[in-house]
């Protein structure tokens, strides 16, 4: 209990970060091409030049935010601002049609307020239980939790399976470059001093979410969004979408379960969690309600937004608890722990609950100023979605340059944030998963230490890491996340056959 | 399709190249045997991977990229399609070759005028055709370059030809 009244305490002494993390978040979530992950990217030199405390609360902020901010151009002008708010299109933006967007925005603000505080309250109470269990992993756990990660990322991230675990795999390769953990050679650093301590990790971020998503808008063509009529936002409207959602129980307590368990797979982002929920919610909808969705849904649309914002909870759990990143967005998070030297994994909660504590409250707190905040601001954020895209993306490509210098203050570094940015485009571009890329290369030192520590425990022997129980669990529970989807559709197929031979009879 | 082929090469390309790299390196260099192991092991993993992802890509069996691609579904005909992919590629080109040219030149010339210079061409480049609007964009931009890196969280960029003025 101690660790969460600390917890509070200091959230109480930043509090002014959570207003401000929801408030830049919804604007640039509002506006087009630059996803959340995009936006933590580049937005990571500032991050990281905060104190700890107040970098971190500002992250989760900034993510849940966006999550909201994306929606407002989705609902009112058909414009998603990201994959994740696809469906929030689909079904607000025929809401608008027909004169109730106000309303549609409205369920938006309070379906994302409810999933944040569903999403906050399972991982205050999931994350210490997970952390105390996560404890007894010894080095051959983790090393083994680290494979699984990326094996899941691989498995639900765009392309497919074998490209994603060779993006993965490639990762950890990339993070060998430096100096040896045990004997201290250098290894791979094209004998450049800049090498010597390991590929910089911030500048291969900002590059791979930041700059490569930035090539991409150019790609498609940055021209202005082909926007339909601005309408006029209403108070009373708004509120009536608040009264829509409390009555329908129904709706968003699955969709925030499953927001929740999505988020805490690693990689499956916001844009899985809200299909997911859709698709449920339109599985267990009835026949007349069925017929409304895609054409102005409100459960469809409630679904949706409850689990994007619920799916930031669950992605927290596996980051504080294991270390292993539940989504891009909190592998920036990662990344701004491991630059202020935070222990990352279950030892967070004993070297410092109070910082732990303070993230996971910071969500309820976020979800208060959410409904506040949202229905300031959908008045007119919408309107942001107007903005050229091509007027802001100049400016984004200057700020990702000036994250890839900040770190080490290396001009070397920009030029690195330069070549992933670039391999990122070639990687989006062919369906390989950049999110498996980067966690290799976060991961990918760690995972050395881990697998060099187990095999000295093994006394020399890779027999350790199959002759431990919870390895062995580990194991089961990676072949089974593998080999899971194969065996589905085999099962579907040889029940399909059966079927069509019985028929055939 | 012989050049949409060549441009699905280049990732697993790089990631040969780079194993391979790493490979020679281990063993050609005088490396113990515990770190051969490990990035060894890394290596060849990933050249075992990228054999079928290669072997996909020659047979024309490669998987479509999730990304979509251009999104054409407001241009009519073929031959506007391919200009505008052209003129996005050539942009992306010159977006990159610029960058890579500031970073280049970034001691020398200094922040402020590099970004200026950056801003400034690259929004003439995205077509956005209003002096004043660019003027705006750049000057804002430059001085949150200025005024918030620079002097309240302390990321000294180079002045370069400014030095002593800045």
């Amino acid at each position: 209990m101690s660790g969460v009244q600390d917890g509070f305490m200091l959230l109480l002494s930043v509090m002014w970060v959570v207003p401000l993390g929801l408030l830049v978040g919804m604007f640039v979530g509002a506006l087009p091409g630059l996803n959340s992950s995009g936006m933590l990217a580049v937005m990571l030199p500032l991050l990281i030049l905060m104190p700890p405390e107040i970098g971190l609360i500002f992250t989760v902020s900034l993510y849940a935010g966006g999550e909201v901010g994306n929606s407002f151009p989705a609902v009112m002008l058909n414009i998603p601002g990201n994959a994740s708010s696809a469906v929030t299109a689909i079904e607000g933006y025929p809401m608008t049609l027909r004169g109730e967007g106000a309303k549609a925005l409205g369920i938006c603000i309070m379906a994302s307020t409810l999933g944040a505080v569903i999403g906050g309250l399972a991982a205050i109470t999931a994350a210490p239980v997970l952390a105390n269990f996560a404890l007894r992993f010894s080095s051959v756990e983790i090393a083994i939790v680290i494979v699984f990660g990326l094996v899941a990322i691989a498995q639900v991230a765009t392309g497919s399976l074998l490209k994603g675990i060779m993006a993965g795999a490639l990762g950890l390769l990339v993070a060998a470059i430096g100096t040896d953990p045990i004997w201290g050679q250098f290894r791979g650093t094209f004998d450049s001093v800049y090498l010597y301590d390991g590929m910089p990790v911030i500048p291969v971020l900002i590059g791979l979410l930041g700059f490569s998503e930035l090539l991409k808008i150019i790609e498609n063509g940055a021209e202005k969004p082909k926007a339909q009529t601005l309408t006029s936002i209403g108070l009373q409207g708004i509120v009536s979408g608040f009264k829509s959602v409390l009555r329908k129980p129904l709706d968003w307590i699955p969709a925030s379960a499953t927001g929740l368990i999505v988020g805490i797979i690693p990689g499956a982002g916001s844009s899985v969690a809200s299909f997911i929920a859709y698709q449920q919610s339109m599985a267990m909808a009835g026949e007349d309600d069925r017929k409304a969705f895609g054409n102005g849904s409100e459960k469809g649309l409630i679904a949706a937004d409850t689990a994007n914002n619920s799916m930031v909870g669950g992605s927290l759990v596996p980051l504080l608890t294991l270390g292993i990143p539940g989504s891009s967005s909190m592998a920036v998070m990662l990344v701004v722990m491991g630059y202020h030297n935070l222990q990352i994994g279950p030892l967070l909660f004993q070297n410092h609950p109070e910082l732990a504590y303070a993230v996971l409250l910071s969500q309820f707190v976020a979800s208060i100023f959410m409904l506040v905040i949202g229905t300031c601001l959908a008045w007119f954020a919408y309107r942001l979605a107007s903005v050229p895209v091509n007027t802001f993306l100049p400016v984004v490509a200057v700020f990702c340059l000036i994250g890839g210098f900040a770190q080490n203050q290396y001009v070397f570094d920009m030029g690195i944030m330069l070549i992933f940015g670039v391999i990122g485009f070639v990687m989006k571009k062919n369906g390989y998963s950049v999110i498996a890329l980067l966690l290799g290369v976060i991961l990918g030192s760690l995972f050395e230490g881990h697998v060099n520590r187990a095999i000295m425990m093994g006394q020399g022997s890779f027999e350790i890491f199959f002759t431990r129980p919870l390895a062995l669990l580990l194991w089961g529970l990676l072949f089974i996340t593998l080999l899971g989807p194969y065996l589905v559709r085999w099962l579907r197929r040889s029940k399909q056959f059966q079927r069509s031979s019985v028929q055939g009879l | 399709m012989l050049i949409d082929r060549l441009s699905r090469l280049i990732f697993p390309g790089i990631a040969i190249w780079f194993s391979c790299y790493m490979l020679l390196e281990q063993y050609t260099g005088n490396y113990r045997s515990s770190t051969q192991t490990y990035v060894g092991g890394m290596a060849i993993l990933v050249l075992l991977l990228c054999v079928p992802i290669v072997i996909a890509i020659i047979q024309g069996k490669d998987s479509a990229d999730a990304s979509g691609g251009t999104d054409d579904s407001n241009v009519p005909d073929k031959e506007t399609r391919k200009k505008d992919a052209v003129r996005n590629f050539s942009r992306i080109g010159i977006v990159v070759g610029m960058a890579a040219l500031l970073v280049y030149t970034f001691e020398t010339v200094g922040y402020l005028i590099g970004f200026t210079l950056f801003l400034v061409i690259s929004l003439r480049l995205l077509e956005v055709k209003k002096y004043w609007l660019i003027g705006l964009i750049t000057l804002i931009a430059v001085a949150i370059v200025h005024f918030i890196f620079v002097q309240w969280l302390g990321v000294r960029m180079p002045a370069g030809v400014l030095q002593g003025y800045l």
